[in-house]
């Protein structure tokens, strides 16, 4: 009886084991929470018209999608005396009529009603002393980094690129930070021949291409500023490193050119940083946010933190509500480099970033008056 | 004659002796003794019979010996002649001892007597003070914790750690009773003149069904010692523990008390009353040791053959004791020298273990050599996880020791360890950890109520973590700390109320928080080292255990503790009234080598006070301070190779904990079942927290990260405990909380919004079961249940959209809980040879962990990946990783010979 029973008892162990694993979705009790409030707005001292995103937050773990709120009525308000409506001018996305560029002294703030009759207020926020960019200083360096073959498949290189520092003039404030976002324009040539039958006879004739290509910061650096109210010798922030490849006109869409492509060679790019400044503590905000796309559940994460933001339901005191709204000192500067061959050549100062042509990727035998 | 007699009697009432006396009743004396003077009849007796009979010549000078006509009973002649003159007689290690005055008590108690002192200081004291060894009859090695106990006079003592007692008893005659578990207790009536000695040999108990002690202490320990939270098992105990993985775990048997919690599943450490796993001191031979478990908790790192005892404080902490706030465990190794060579050792499916004890010179010099391994790859195998088939674990440890017995009163002992544990998940990451230990110990007795115990040792624990789950930035983490110490406790009993206890240490630390670097050529990680840490801590520590009246005593005492951190260091300063990042910082100051850094003092008082009430019942009330200048910095709550040591300095101040606790003990028929009730409170100064966001691992500037606040703790813990008996074990169960709170005077030095909120380790339910069943004389079952509320955690509780990136809004710091925490394991030992006498012993072990195969998470990680039907569609999505979610049977042969 006892020998049975042992065997009923080695079986019923080995049936155990087999249909155990031991990583699992996981999917905790939360507590059910209604959808809040996402407000996304920055009003800066450039005059410009403001765009307030709305969003609503979706539960966790549920495939529910990122919901947009519409129909809210958006203000920015200010204690000089003039508010600031705004339309609908996308789905969830608020512009004001008007131009608005924030003046110093004077404290903005966001008002909301929402369709369901909730309304909302952020906090009464101030245009903080804007630092100027002194200098962007730009600097060949190398990298070690990442790079992802066709096949998926990942090995490391070093490589050669520019290394873009910014500068803010010296300052005399306190608990400002700045954020940075970044784009670039590069430029290169590419020379292409087709054959073309002229009176019968059969000619190769070459163009050239004068081709640009975007670049943008997919996401944004933080900087705190030193607190001192003798900053005369402002530190350089290391904003990005720049591989050439970022410059690289390859791959080439043959089809734009002609049907033989003689070279492509890149000439020259733009690099721009736009710095917001604003209280140390929105900078927090976005150091949080940049944090948390940057967590890959690894060792190295940093500890859960909550995004909060300076938004509160002001109807009912219960309701949370997420976001900033915030007043930022805007500036910005533009560089210019001559990059032939990879190399870094020369660099030269200019007053504004290109504007490209609209939903164009080049000119052919006419070089743009940005094209170096 | 006289001097032969002086001598005598000096040598055999001045030693140690247990009496063990013959009779002499059938001894028959005929005329050939008759009329002569006592001391010529005293010269026959020992020329015919073999046998002396002793007497001071002055007491004796007017006993004349009659006339013997018809032959008789000596004891009828001496009882006769020697009341005549005022004196009597009494048998003395086979030979007969002539005693002034008149014979107490009837001739029986007379004939198990052991004079201890000079029976002419006779009536001289009032009280004398008896002091010796009790020891273990069959190596002659001393015990410690034996119980010595004179009832009549509510008197009661026991063994330090060189087996010695001392007692102070009134004078004349008294019944002493000795007992340690495990061990037969023996009896012995003292006559007693002045201060003197005795040693007694206390032998094993033969194997008995019916006696099966489980038990930590001896049961009535359980009321009568003034320590309270206070918890000792040894060799015989721990043995006797449930046999888990073939071999008993000594961790998991602390976890099954009251007021102690695993971390977690497969997790090293312990929380013990609502502390963290870096708040416990353990020490092995005095040598701290920082991680205690192989294969993740899985196995205990020391082999329970060779410990003679441990004895687990979680109040009332000794004054010698320090530097952790919660709780301290102090194992003992064997003391016991072999007598022959012995070896004993384990084969199972999982492990295998040998440990070899060599006699060099009998009594004199062994050394003894163990080691565990295991192969515990198969074990893998069995998960139908594809990360954990393609896993491989672990681990090996090493021991040594020499003893060496100088001379009856001074011993020393040399230890050494060393372990290693790896860890290949998946060839995702490899952890591994390592353990070394040497130490040095030197006991000596000083005179009869002075002994001392010199200590000077050394201990490593380092980790070492490799990322491999990504090519381009595979990294090797490594971190360790060192910490060197050398310490002198004297004890002292001459008092009679009192025993007291003093002591000095020196500990020196030395911790490498970290260094990473990329681990192949490829990685594209960035190299970064942290600035080791060197620290002193200084302490004097004194202690006096007061019995007030027969029904309370005291236990009183402090350690005073001074910490150093030298440089050389790098101290930033920030602006006053600012928070600490790094916007904030002002200056660097640099120290250089032996420079003071830093310095923390603390007092750190200890009261507690015991009352007996009436039958096996008391009443206990404590009060200790703890200071703790070291601390584990780690992003999880379970101790784990990526966590690193390090010391208080210029921001991170020492924790200090006041416990308050109480308890009422009380023992039921004849302390077969003991239950007990405690009650404890707990407020911690200088907790610390990680801000939000903060980057914990290879962060030199840590003090950004952190925050400071307070804790406290507070619980009750009741138990059942059966002793005795084919069924023994024990229930408990513990309601505890544990809570912080961080309310600094900014945002970010605040966590949810600095109110009170629940720790890492706050675990309100705390329930085990501890079963032993004696089924025959060959089979043993044992099981152990254990069931714990899920430890807090921060869960992510919504989701939305910051410009283009989607982030998640995390709940409440520690909001919410991971799931409960339970598991059922069983055992089955097979006896083999059951005869007392059998060179060869041996015993089959059929055990399983975790029987119905619980999904305890080891942890709940979320990570951010590309949305799929895996992850319903989420960016984000939490994982509960459980190391061991199967049952793991285990089948091991063990043999001693």
């Amino acid at each position: 009886m006892f020998r049975k029973n042992r065997y009923a008892v080695l079986i019923i162990i080995s049936l155990l084991a087999l249909v155990s694993s031991c990583e699992d979705y996981y999917v905790p009790n939360i507590d059910e929470k209604e959808s809040f409030l996402v407000v996304q707005g920055m009003l800066t001292d450039k005059e410009e018209y403001v765009e307030i995103m709305l969003f609503r937050t979706a539960p966790f773990g549920k495939s529910s999608y990122l919901g947009i709120e519409r129909g809210a009525k958006v203000t920015i308000k200010s204690n000089g005396g003039k508010d600031y409506a705004t339309e609908e001018f996308d789905g969830g996305v608020y512009r004001t009529i008007e131009k608005v560029k924030a003046q110093k002294n004077i404290g903005y703030y966001l008002e909301i009603k929402t369709i369901d009759g909730e309304t909302y207020a952020s906090e009464n926020e101030f245009l903080e002393a804007s630092p100027a960019i002194k200098t962007i200083e730009l600097l060949e360096n190398e990298k070690k980094d990442i790079v992802v073959e066709y096949d998926g498949t990942q090995r490391s290189e070093i490589e050669r690129g520019l290394q873009f520092s910014i500068a803010p003039e010296p300052v005399e404030i306190e608990n400002v930070g700045c954020l940075y976002l970044w784009e670039a324009l590069s430029n290169y040539l590419v020379v292409a021949e087709y054959d073309t039958l002229i009176y019968g006879n059969q000619l190769a004739m070459t163009h050239y291409y004068y081709c640009w290509r975007h670049k943008a910061s997919s996401t944004f650096v933080t900087y705190n500023l030193i607190n001192s109210n003798t900053l005369n010798d402002p530190p350089m922030f290391d904003i990005n490193f720049c591989p050439y490849k970022l410059f690289n006109p390859s791959p080439l869409d043959t089809s734009q050119y002609g049907t033989r492509i003689l070279s492509a060679m890149v000439s020259s790019g733009y690099y721009r940083a736009r710095q917001y400044t604003m209280q140390k503590d929105h900078i927090k905000f976005w150091e949080n946010v940049y944090k948390q796309s940057e967590a890959k559940g690894k060792l190295f994460d940093p500890v859960d933190a909550q995004i909060v933001g300076n938004v509160r339901c002001t109807s009912d005191s219960l309701k949370l509500a997420l976001g900033y709204f915030q007043v930022a000192g805007y500036s910005e500067k533009t560089v210019g480099f001559l990059i032939p061959n990879y190399k870094l050549d020369s660099i030269f100062v200019v007053d504004e970033f290109p504007e490209t042509p609209i939903n164009q990727t080049f000119v052919r035998d006419m070089k743009p008056y940005f094209w170096k | 004659m006289n001097k032969i007699y002086c001598t005598l009697l000096s040598i055999l009432l001045s030693f140690s002796v247990l009496a063990q006396p013959k009779t002499y009743s059938s001894v028959m004396v005929d005329s050939s003794f008759g009329n002569c003077s006592f001391s010529d009849f005293a010269m026959r007796i020992s020329e015919k019979k073999g046998f002396y009979v002793l007497y001071r010549a002055d007491w004796v000078k007017n006993v004349q010996i009659p006339t013997i006509g018809k032959e008789m009973p000596i004891d009828d002649l001496l009882t006769r002649i020697l009341s005549e003159k005022g004196l009597h007689y009494i048998y003395f290690q086979d030979n007969i001892v002539v005693m002034p005055g008149r014979q107490v008590g009837g001739a029986s108690s007379v004939l198990n007597t052991v004079i201890i002192g000079d029976p002419l200081d006779e009536g001289k004291y009032r009280k004398a003070v008896v002091s010796g060894f009790v020891l273990d009859g069959k190596t002659e090695s001393p015990i410690s914790g034996a119980q010595i106990i004179c009832e009549e006079q509510a008197k009661a003592t026991s063994t330090d750690k060189t087996g010695r007692f001392s007692l102070e008893l009134k004078t004349g005659r008294a019944h002493l009773a000795f007992h340690y578990m495990g061990l037969n207790s023996e009896t012995a009536d003292i006559l007693l003149f002045s201060d003197g000695e005795m040693s007694i040999d206390l032998f094993e108990e033969s194997i008995n069904i019916d006696q099966i002690n489980v038990l930590a202490e001896r049961p009535a320990d359980n009321y009568q010692s003034t320590s309270m939270g206070m918890t000792k098992i040894n060799s015989r105990e721990i043995k006797k523990l449930s046999v888990l993985m073939g071999e008993p775990d000594l961790i998991k048997s602390m976890i099954m008390l009251p007021g102690v919690q695993s971390v977690g599943e497969n997790a090293s450490g312990l929380n013990v009353r609502g502390g963290n796993a870096d708040q416990n001191l353990i020490l092995v031979q005095e040598a701290p040791i920082f991680n205690t478990s192989h294969l993740f908790g899985l196995f205990s790192m020391l082999d329970a053959n060779i410990i003679d005892d441990v004895t687990f404080y979680k109040s009332g902490i000794p004054a010698r004791y320090g530097g952790r706030t919660s709780s301290v465990m102090s194992i003992d190794l064997k003391k016991k020298m072999p007598s022959k060579f012995r070896v004993e050792g384990g084969l199972g499916l999982v492990n295998s273990r040998l440990l070899m004890e060599i006699p060099v010179v009998k009594d004199k010099l062994s050394v003894s050599l163990g080691g565990r391994t295991t192969y515990s790859d198969w074990m893998m195998g069995l998960v139908n996880d594809y990360d954990l088939k393609n896993s491989s674990a672990y681990f090996y440890d090493l021991n040594g020791k020499i003893d060496y017995k100088i001379n009856k009163r001074q011993r020393i002992t040399l230890f050494g360890y060393n372990s290693y544990d790896y860890f290949n998940y998946s060839g995702n990451a490899k952890y591994g950890y390592g353990n070394s230990l040497l130490s040095l110990k030197w006991q000596h007795v000083l005179s009869d109520n002075l002994s001392g115990v010199f200590n000077v040792n050394g201990s490593r624990y380092q980790s070492d973590l490799t990322d491999y789950s990504e090519q381009m930035n595979e990294y090797d983490l490594k971190s360790a700390i060192g910490q060197g110490q050398a310490s002198y406790n004297m004890m002292y009993s001459g008092f009679s109320n009192h025993k007291l206890n003093a002591g000095l240490s020196a500990i020196i630390y030395n911790t490498e928080p970290g260094s990473a670097k990329p681990s192949n050529n490829e990685s594209v990680f960035l190299e970064k080292d942290m600035d080791n840490e060197n620290a002193l801590e200084i302490a004097f520590s004194a202690e006096d255990e007061i019995s007030i009246s027969p029904k309370l005593s005291a236990l009183a005492g402090f350690r005073y503790s001074h910490f150093l951190l030298f440089g050389p260091a790098k101290v930033r300063s920030y602006l006053t009234g600012s928070v600490l990042d790094a916007s904030s910082v002002v200056d660097e100051k640099i120290f250089e080598r032996g420079d003071v850094v830093s310095s923390y003092q603390g007092l750190e008082p200890r009261l507690s006070f015991k009352y007996e009430m009436g039958n096996s019942s008391s009443f206990k009330i404590g009060y200790n301070r703890m200071n703790q200048y070291v601390r584990q910095i780690s992003n999880t709550a379970s101790i784990t190779p990526a966590d690193y040591w390090k010391t208080c300095d210029s921001f991170i101040k020492p924790l200090i904990s006041d416990q308050f606790a109480a308890g009422f003990f009380k023992n039921f028929r004849n302390d077969k079942y003991e239950t007990s009730v405690e009650v404890y409170y707990k407020n911690l100064q200088n907790e610390v927290d990680f801000k939000n966001g903060a980057i914990i691992i290879m962060n030199d500037a840590i003090e950004q990260s952190l925050i400071y606040g307070r804790g406290r703790a507070y619980g009750a813990e009741f138990m059942v405990k059966k002793s005795m008996g084919r069924l023994s074990g024990w229930l408990s169960y513990t309601y505890s909380r544990s809570f912080k709170q961080m309310n600094g005077v900014h945002p970010e030095e605040q966590i949810n919004n600095g109110k009170w909120y629940k720790s890492n380790y706050d675990k309100p339910h705390d329930f085990s079961a501890v079963l032993n069943y004696k089924i025959s004389r060959r089979f043993t079952f044992s099981s152990n249940f254990i069931y714990s509320t899920g430890r807090p955690a921060t869960f992510p509780e919504m989701k939305y959209q910051i410009g283009s990136t989607e982030v998640v809004y995390f709940s409440d710091r520690n909001k919410y809980r991971l799931p409960d925490y339970h598991r059922l394991d069983v055992a089955i030992t097979y006896e083999g040879g059951l005869r007392k006498v059998q060179k060869w012993r041996s015993n089959w072990v059929f055990s399983i962990y975790n029987l119905y195969g619980r999904h305890n998470p080891f942890s709940v990680y979320y990570s951010r990946q590309q949305p799929s039907r895996f992850n319903n569609y989420n960016i984000y999505a939490l994982y509960k990783f459980s190391i061991i979610g199967v049952p793991i049977p285990s089948f091991t042969y063990n043999f001693w010979f």
